[in-house]
């Protein structure tokens, strides 16, 4: 039934498929590597943004300029890329803010502070049988997240890429477009400093 | 030294293991309408795939964009009032030539001095028809 000319390939399957099911196998990769990663990106963006819709903003930015940007590059490549994109616009976004804050404090002293949303702002589902135990947990959590927030910026991310994403030294350095050194030294300082701030609450 | 070689020891890395469970478990624990908006953020996302059907890569965005502006220039021209002479020649237009001249002689105020003209040349016959009476 093949025409002559017409391009197409054989799957794993033994399926005939068409460049138009190539593009839908592309999507459907490319759906489910975002769809893995979204809800991670998310937390790392609020804990370093501290507002759920800034946070909600960046992580749709950065899916956008990620796929745009890298989506032809192998799949294999792709969760460092991402979380470069996501780190730059966390950045991008810090320094806009830091900006909007001393232009409103140049104006309006004493209104200045474009406060940080609630730390748990971006709610959890809270259907937990045992509210003391959960209650426990979410201090716990609290705690955490903001010791992790308090880290310096780096170390934020080597901690958040390393613990929290799994990634790897080597693709940890393509994420902060450093040298797997700096990923060490960063990393390091990071649980070391968070062993030292949470020991009461993380025995 | 530990701190030179910034290797983490084991309780280091126990511990790390154990706040990496903690800060996953709870990036799943994302509410329904935050899961809503991360989905919505994906399928734009996946748009721009290349050869999807996203505003950015589809090559016809032009068309329906377009449209739109065709039918909002004709909106704003008719509200404005528009050009007051027709830009199609007259011999394709539904109306006759002649239907149009006595349009344009309605509607344009500068030709009031040929409207008077035409009610001189209406008087013209009846006063001739007095006279000859």
């Amino acid at each position: 039934m093949n025409s002559p000319g017409t391009d197409l390939t054989m799957d794993y399957d033994g399926l005939v498929s068409a460049p138009e099911d190539r593009k839908l196998n592309e999507r459907a990769a490319m759906g489910r590597f975002l769809a893995d990663v979204e809800r991670r990106a998310l937390r790392m963006a609020d804990i370093a943004v501290r507002n759920n819709e800034d946070a909600l903003d960046i992580v749709q930015d950065a899916m956008l300029r990620f796929v745009r940007r890298y989506a032809t590059r192998p799949e294999g490549e792709w969760p460092p890329l991402f979380f470069r994109v996501l780190r730059n616009r966390i950045i991008d976004h810090q320094r806009s803010r830091t900006v909007r804050n001393r232009v409103i404090a140049w104006f309006m002293p004493g209104q200045e502070r474009d406060e940080p949303s609630d730390p748990g702002a971006i709610a959890p589902d809270r259907a937990t049988p045992n509210p003391e135990e959960q209650a426990g947990i979410d201090e716990a959590m609290e705690r955490l997240e903001q010791a992790v927030g308090a880290l310096p910026e780096r170390q934020r991310q080597a901690f958040l890429l390393r613990a929290m994403e799994g990634l790897d030294v080597a693709a940890t350095a393509v994420a902060m477009n450093c040298s797997d050194g700096s990923v060490k030294q960063h990393y390091y300082r990071a649980v070391r400093s968070l062993r030292a701030a949470l020991k009461e609450h993380w025995s | 030294m530990t701190e030179d070689k910034h290797e983490p020891d084991v309780t280091d890395e126990a511990f790390a293991t154990r706040a990496g469970d903690r800060l996953r478990k709870r990036a799943d624990e994302l509410d329904a309408v935050t899961l809503s908006r991360l989905n919505r953020a994906r399928q734009r996302a996946l748009d721009e795939l290349p050869g999807q059907a996203g505003p950015q890569r589809n090559p016809n965005w032009w068309i329906p964009a377009g449209a739109v502006a065709i039918v909002v220039a004709a909106v704003v021209v008719q509200w404005s009032g528009g050009t007051r002479e027709p830009d199609w020649p007259l011999s394709q237009s539904p109306l006759t030539a002649k239907d149009a001249i006595d349009f344009e002689l309605l509607i344009d105020p500068d030709d009031l001095e040929m409207i008077e003209d035409l009610e001189f040349f209406a008087w013209l016959p009846e006063e001739e028809l007095e006279t000859a009476g």
